[in-house]
């Protein structure tokens, strides 16, 4: 099978299978665009009726062609796709592009898994069905049957839609922005996303890659190739639907959670991907990452003429994660010759609305040569006394000094007609010029996202510490008994297995040992029925806490067997467990789930009863690392419990992430086990630690779900 | 001491019930003490037994209720006790429940046989003690007879001052008194008295269900102390309960599970003494303020309603202290049909 994607992206020849003479038909549309794009390869239409076709030779089948060929686009009926696939392989043709649909979008599953059968023994690759074609600019090949043309550039494009794919074209055409390449995935039948990206990585050409994914296959394998190119290059995704299964009922708080698309959207994070919320945004992004030089570091300052809009930028900043930098010194030293008296050098820097577009010039100049100043954003809103003719000149010179400083600098410009010619204008030269607040605060808040995962140290977590075999043996026990869940005591086992402290207990069979038992654990206890007939031992009477002394035991055991009998006379009690008292704590919850796609995935969050109304977690795919533990734990906005507030002592985070890498180990390790949730976890400070309270385990339901 | 063991041959006698009508009639300070309980509850870490934290609470005896039973679980007092520090145990609380007072009235547990292995049985209690023995007797009258002459015959009343006899719940006393009142004298048991059966001693209170289902209170609480006089499961549609004349009887008590709220209403607005709601399914807001409008409870369980309707069938009529209509009629029923005066005597 090949994993050459040279071959695909820079084929040496290409045969049209279906090219027409018929200027209305996809196989003439294929043909003329690549042969007027410029393509510099062999290139052979393929149709039986054979003869000419826009002065190139028409072969009767791809095997009468004299020379090798690379790829093979089909623009033909599906019901003759399967014979042309095999011609192909016959020929020894590297990929195959389908542009034909009619297979598994319909419900034609069959038809498409032989293609890639035979493609698959003959070692050649398939892009498609349903797919319109892909474009490359290193061989100037525009395999699509687009109607508008590709502008060369720096900007790969992923599509999953190929309605969308052609409308991206014309929308790059119109904001000029150059694509190095645009592949339309379709069915992902044989290649996907995650095969196209291993040829973008290293393509010199490609300095940004947008995604539009609408599900993903085999997230496992994508979450590497995604951290890999995103430390290269920025990684922009736009994704729609849900994942399945979010939107299937889960049995566990974790499960429950991971509905609709947060799993997806923790992982992209965890992989330093931009994920997009619209088109717009991706594309504004696209431009602005293809040029914007990267930040020394986050010192960012707004220059405006006018207050609302500053507070506006203000605002966004602080929704993007964007850092103002506020030495006031620094500051009034730096900008100080540029603002008027009645102005204001705090940042956001205000030369007000008296400002001309030499103010500007003085005022955008000084942060392109201060040294303690990284980027700037620039706004403007229109007033009667700017001389409005200055403007493009202004916006330039300034661009181009940033440029030089290699500091990233965006504009928002907003107001008539003037304005409006002057984004017109300069959007053609791809400089970052806006019509609103939004989207040129957006731009540099994903531009400091990246930048800041590029320069991430990352260490690669082995896993914890856990004995695998011990695990394995309770799971062998729970389906020995065909269940699939652990009981209480097994999932405290696992616990144990894993070092993830829980409150110290121990099984009494008669109240000597109870008493015994508590001695030994220390007061206060918790006393509860062990009996496997007794599932809801509150409601049994089953249950004492708090037990301060002997006295106190000794008439809870009594209570509780008393209770038992009286509740169930036939259930079989089997003692009863002590347990130490947990004194109160910051509940938390952690768990990992077995994602469908994305393998195991690790949650942490605020927990308790009212984990699924708060919704307060956060998720990262396994393995993650400490330090990006720490990160989806500062992501939860109940993090400042665990900092401690109202004088409260710092909680054991180092615990918590402790726990979360403990539970992905499992996870991970242990391949029948779907769902881990404890919850709660009490945390406590970091002398006292942490004690799994609630721990439920769910197996895979069944043999095939293994 | 004046002192006596009241003691059932078999389960539900009422033994309680006459203790109490026994009590209030008397009009003297009596001491009370129940060696071995039967009835457990567990309230702030600690057990008392039901009988005797009803009676200490109704008399207002100095007396903490967990402070006049020794233990329920036999395994317990094995753990605490001997068979001779048992008897010492028992001897002391005897005398404390005693001391400043004119007798003690010590409370045997549910059977004859109960207690035996640790020798907390009444036979026992009354050699330990020196006490009368009063059997408290119930049921159809055969039964009775039978019972009565095989304790005579069989079991070791050596060391017991006085055995005599209660038969309580009779539903023609004159008919007893002609078929079997002679028999029992024959046996050598003196006849206390004859206590007619009266169908509202067998009713619950509200309260008692809310203790005996471990239910939640969600509303109504004001009116805990409601009787109840009949019992309607409801799993049919509103139509049909509507229909029902069962549903429409008075003093009702429905159980049916929390989500049916037409149900609910439609009981809020009839005469309802009260509503257990089953699978833990908490009803709207508007309905739980209508029930405390109306002093209808609302208790709320997990169990189902399958199983909280057996549940039901189970339980056994306690006297609550809120019930004083019912302890009226006790006390009235012992000042005349039980000969006081020969109890300790």
């Amino acid at each position: 099978m090949s994993t050459d994607y040279k071959h695909l992206f820079e084929p040496r020849s290409i045969a049209i299978i279906g090219a027409s003479h018929d200027p209305k038909k996809i196989g003439h549309t294929i043909l003329n665009n690549l042969i007027k794009g410029g393509y510099k390869g062999n290139v052979y239409p393929v149709n039986p009726s054979g003869g000419e076709i826009l002065g190139l030779k028409v072969y009767k089948s791809v095997v009468d062609i004299e020379g090798d060929v690379d790829v093979v686009s089909l623009a033909i009926p599906a019901k003759f796709c399967l014979e042309a696939v095999r011609e192909s392989a016959r020929k020894g043709v590297k990929y195959v592009q389908i542009i034909s649909s009619g297979f598994s979008e319909i419900g034609n599953d069959k038809d498409e898994r032989e293609m890639v059968r035979i493609a698959r023994e003959a070692g050649m690759r398939i892009l498609g069905p349903n797919t319109f074609g892909m474009y490359s600019a290193e061989v100037s090949m525009n395999l699509t049957f687009s109607a508008t043309p590709v502008k060369e550039g720096g900007v790969a494009i992923l599509t999953q839609s190929g309605a969308l794919g052609i409308a991206m074209i014309g929308r790059t055409a119109v904001d000029n922005m150059g694509l190095s390449v645009i592949v339309s995935t379709g069915n992902k039948s044989d290649l996907e996303e995650v095969d196209l990206l291993e040829y973008l990585e290293d393509h010199d050409r490609t300095r940004v890659v947008m995604m539009y994914i609408e599900g993903i296959k085999n997230g496992e394998r994508l979450i590497p190739v995604l951290k890999r190119i995103a430390r290269k290059k920025p990684l922009i995704v736009i994704k729609s639907g849900r994942s399945k299964r979010g939107a299937q009922a889960a049995a566990s708080h974790t499960g429950s959670l991971a509905g609709l698309d947060a799993i997806f959207d923790a992982v992209v994070k965890q992989c330093g991907a931009l994920r997009a919320d619209s088109l717009e945004e991706a594309f504004n992004w696209c431009r602005f990452l293809s040029f914007a030089p990267e930040p020394m570091d986050k010192r960012t300052v707004i220059v405006t003429n006018g207050g609302g809009i500053g507070v506006l930028a203000t605002d966004a900043c602080e929704k993007h994660g964007i850092e103002l930098y506020d030495d006031q010194k620094i500051l009034k030293e730096t900008f100080e010759k540029a603002t008027p008296s009645f102005g204001s050098t705090r940042n956001p820097i205000d030369i007000t609305g008296g400002a001309l577009a030499d103010d500007y010039m003085a005022a955008l100049t000084a942060p392109a040569d201060c040294d303690h100043i990284d980027s700037t954003i620039t706004l403007y809103c229109e007033t009667a006394t700017f001389d409005s003719e200055n403007l493009i000149p202004m916006v330039r010179t300034t661009y181009e000094k940033h440029q030089e400083a290699s500091k990233p600098v965006s504009y928002a410009i907003v107001g008539g007609e003037s304005v409006e010619h002057a984004v017109n204008e300069l959007s053609k030269e791809n400089l970052p010029v806006f019509r609103d607040v939004e989207p040129a605060v957006s731009c540099m808040g994903a531009l400091y996202r990246y930048s800041s995962f590029k320069n991430r140290e990352i260490t690669e977590y082995e896993g914890a510490d856990i004995d695998v075999d011990a695990i394995e043996r309770i799971i062998d026990k729970a389906e020995a008994e065909d269940r699939n869940f652990l009981l209480a005591d097994e999932a405290q086992d696992v616990m144990r297995a894993s070092g993830i402290q829980i409150p110290e207990s121990i099984i009494a069979k008669k109240l000597s040992d109870a008493v015994e038992a508590a001695e030994k654990i220390g007061y206060p206890v918790v006393m509860k029925v062990v009996s496997r007939d007794i599932i809801h031992k509150s409601d049994a009477g089953g249950l004492a806490l708090d037990l301060e002394n002997k006295q106190e035991v000794i008439d809870a055991y009594e209570a509780i067997m008393n209770n038992c009998r009286a509740y169930d006379p036939d259930a079989r009690i089997s003692g009863v467990e002590v347990t130490e008292m947990v004194t109160s704590g910051l509940e938390m919850v952690v768990g990992a789930i077995r994602d469908a796609s994305f393998g195991p995935v690790v949650m942490c969050g605020l927990g308790g009863i009212y984990v699924e109304v708060m919704k307060d977690v956060a998720f990262r795919s396994f393995p993650l690392n400490d330090e990006e533990a720490r990160r989806m734990l500062q992501e939860i906005k109940s993090y400042p419990l665990l900092l401690g507030v109202r004088g409260e002592e710092k909680k054991d985070i180092d615990g918590v992430i402790d726990s979360m890498l403990k539970v992905g180990t499992i996870l991970s390790r242990c391949d029948r086990i779907s769902d881990i949730e404890i919850n709660p976890i009490v945390v406590y400070s970091q002398s006292k630690g942490l004690k799994a309270l609630d721990v439920r385990i769910l197996l895979l339901h069944t043999k095939e779900e293994k | 001491m004046k002192s006596a063991v009241f003691a059932s041959i078999r389960e539900g006698s009422g033994k309680t019930s006459v203790i109490v009508g026994i009590m209030a009639a008397l009009k003297q300070n009596y001491g009370y003490v129940k060696p071995i309980g039967d009835r457990l509850i567990y309230k702030r870490k600690r057990n008392r037994d039901y009988d005797s934290h009803l009676v200490t609470d109704l008399f207002q005896l100095s007396e903490e209720a967990e402070s006049i039973t020794l233990g329920f679980d036999h395994s317990k007092l094995r753990y605490m006790y001997d068979d001779e520090t048992i008897r010492k145990a028992v001897a002391e609380l005897v005398d404390k429940a005693g001391k400043d007072r004119d007798g003690v009235l010590i409370e045997a547990g549910k059977d004859i046989f109960y207690g035996s292995s640790l020798r907390l049985d009444p036979l026992s209690l009354a050699q330990h003690t020196g006490s009368n023995l009063v059997f408290i007797v119930s049921g159809d009258s055969e039964s009775v007879i039978d019972d009565l002459a095989f304790a005579r015959r069989n079991m070791n009343m050596e060391g017991i001052p006085k055995c005599s006899v209660i038969v309580n719940k009779v539903h023609d006393i004159e008919e007893f008194e002609d078929l079997h009142l002679r028999q029992l004298q024959d046996m050598g048991y003196e006849i206390l008295g004859l206590l007619p059966y009266k169908e509202r001693l067998t009713r619950f209170t509200v309260s008692y269900l809310a203790q005996r289902f471990y239910a939640k209170i969600v509303a109504g609480e004001d009116g805990l102390s409601n009787t109840v006089k009949n019992v309607f499961v409801g799993a049919m549609s509103t139509d049909e309960i509507l229909r029902n004349p069962l549903f429409n009887k008075e003093n009702k008590f429905l159980i049916t599970s929390g989500d049916r709220t037409d149900m609910i209403l439609a009981a809020l607005e009839g005469d309802t003494s009260g509503i257990l709601m089953t699978n833990n399914i908490l009803p709207p807001s508007n309905i739980i303020s209508r029930a405390n409008e109306k002093n209808i409870p609302l208790l709320l369980v997990s169990m189902d309603t399958f199983n909280a309707s057996a549940k039901f069938g189970h339980l056994e009529t306690l006297l609550t202290k809120d019930n004083e209509e019912m302890i009226r009629m006790l006390t009235q029923l012992a000042e005349k049909y039980i000969k006081l005066d020969h109890i300790f005597g």
